[in-house]
């Protein structure tokens, strides 16, 4: 990993997930499509306890939280993006390792040791926080939670309203309002999450 | 919580002027009701990042069951990149075993034949229960003259299903109303009993990901897979997982149910 060089490849592929939209589906899926950092992926975990279908689990698992922390701009290409993703990945293996006990002793793993730059910076939700807002989310009904998150993802309202079938950007616009005020009851009828 | 909406949207996307952005900053440790409904704000859309997670892990999942081939390719290389070249193993099990194991194999695969051949009535069956053929409104024809999916809906509406099959296929792949257009080419194939050419079609819809037909690919796909008897094979069982798994998916209690029936 130590040869990875900031390239101007990860640059488009940062400013793609930033700017959102069809952009962040087209890089996302370039980053899915790199085979050898999905070999790296398995072969680590593989070699840490696990088998093939759960390394290109935490392949997916690692897309997500990059695709995360560059829209929130907690990774803006300070390293190069392979080794980002190949260190959330195994970040994630050792904490899933970690909370189903399949290690007797994760020290027998360090991670430390083979990291070539900082641990990301990651958020894990505990799966009762997950459930609760997956609670929420079933509330809100299909139609609305497309439209929304669309809109968070940074489509334009000509865009969502040609994506959804809506017959002009004013519409998904009204559309938008009326479901953004929908999903704010929904949270503020349910008791806050106390976990 | 609406009198405050506009105004904390404003903060949030950052288009307040700094002295806007003080002010709504005052304002928050001195209004309750704002802070309230700030907050609200805020784990609404910890609510929406939930489901952008569950949408991109679902993505995630058809990009790799559309290239299913590969994990087993990829599982082989990284066998290799993970061990390290060992010498050939001899089997040290006595005959008797290695006879009890054959035996074994034996046993199970007619049990296998037997389940799947129990499970051709019964997938029959499954699918007529779960699958609905396109409703009126995917049928009705709008003028030929401004739908030019028109002449396939209306052979289609007249259960000509060849004629609507072939008219579809012939849409251009670079036709914005493609996706839509392989989506009732995978419905006049399934009335055909044309289940590779079906599934061939609702695997396209979905690679082309527009939302408006994506979850009704994926449905109808795991039920061409249940149609043709084919409900054991991986592919059929990963997809059906995946829309079980997703809360946000349409069809997802339909696949749970699915899932209980055959698995």
């Amino acid at each position: 990993m130590g040869n990875m060089q900031n390239t101007p490849t990860d640059e488009r592929l940062i400013a793609a997930i930033q700017q959102g939209g069809i952009a962040r589906e087209a890089a996302l899926k370039e980053v899915y499509q790199d085979k050898d950092l999905l070999r790296m992926v398995m072969a680590y975990v593989r070699n840490h306890r696990g088998n093939a279908t759960e390394g290109q689990d935490m392949f997916h698992e690692g897309i997500i939280v990059l695709d995360r922390n560059i829209r929130e701009g907690k990774f803006r290409g300070e390293a190069p993006l392979k080794g980002y993703l190949y260190s959330i990945c195994r970040f994630l293996w050792m904490n899933h390792l970690r909370k189903h006990s399949r290690a007797q002793s994760v020290a027998e793993v360090p991670i430390a040791d083979e990291t070539d730059h900082e641990t990301p910076e990651i958020v894990l939700l505990s799966q009762e926080r997950k459930d609760w807002l997956n609670g929420l989310l079933s509330e809100l009904g299909e139609r609305c939670r497309q439209i929304l998150e669309l809109w968070k993802l940074s489509y334009s309202m000509e865009e969502i309203a040609e994506n959804l079938g809506f017959s002009s950007a004013d519409m998904a616009r009204k559309a938008k309002y009326r479901c953004h005020l929908s999903l704010m009851e929904i949270v503020q009828k349910k008791a806050p999450f106390n976990g | 919580m609406e009198v405050y909406f506009d105004t904390i949207e404003r903060y949030t996307e950052g288009s307040m002027s700094p002295a806007e952005r003080a002010q709504f900053e005052r304002q928050l440790s001195e209004d309750a009701a704002l802070k309230e409904a700030y907050e609200t704000y805020l784990t609404g859309q910890a609510v929406l990042e939930q489901g952008i997670e569950n949408t991109l892990r679902q993505q995630l999942k058809q990009w790799a069951a559309e290239e299913g081939p590969f994990l087993t390719a990829a599982a082989g290389g990284a066998a290799q990149a993970a061990e390290t070249p060992k010498a050939k193993r001899v089997s040290m099990r006595p005959l008797w075993a290695r006879w009890a194991v054959a035996a074994s194999v034996v046993l199970l695969a007619g049990f296998l034949w037997f389940r799947l051949g129990d499970s051709g009535t019964n997938s029959a069956n499954l699918f007529a229960a779960y699958y609905q053929l396109p409703d009126g409104g995917a049928m009705r024809s709008g003028s030929s003259s401004t739908d030019p999916l028109a002449t396939g809906r209306q052979a289609f509406a007249a259960k000509d299903y060849k004629t609507a099959a072939d008219f579809f296929q012939n849409i251009p792949a670079s036709d914005p109303y493609r996706a839509e257009a392989s989506l009732l080419l995978g419905h006049a194939a399934l009335q055909l009993h044309e289940y590779d050419r079906a599934i061939a079609a609702f695997s396209e819809t979905i690679a082309l990901g527009d939302v408006k037909f994506t979850e009704k690919a994926q449905w109808n796909l795991a039920l061409t897979y249940i149609a043709a008897d084919r409900a054991q094979i991986p592919a059929c069982r990963a997809l059906l997982t995946a829309l079980a798994s997703d809360p946000g998916h349409s069809y997802a209690e339909q696949a749970r149910k699915v899932l209980e029936d055959i698995y």
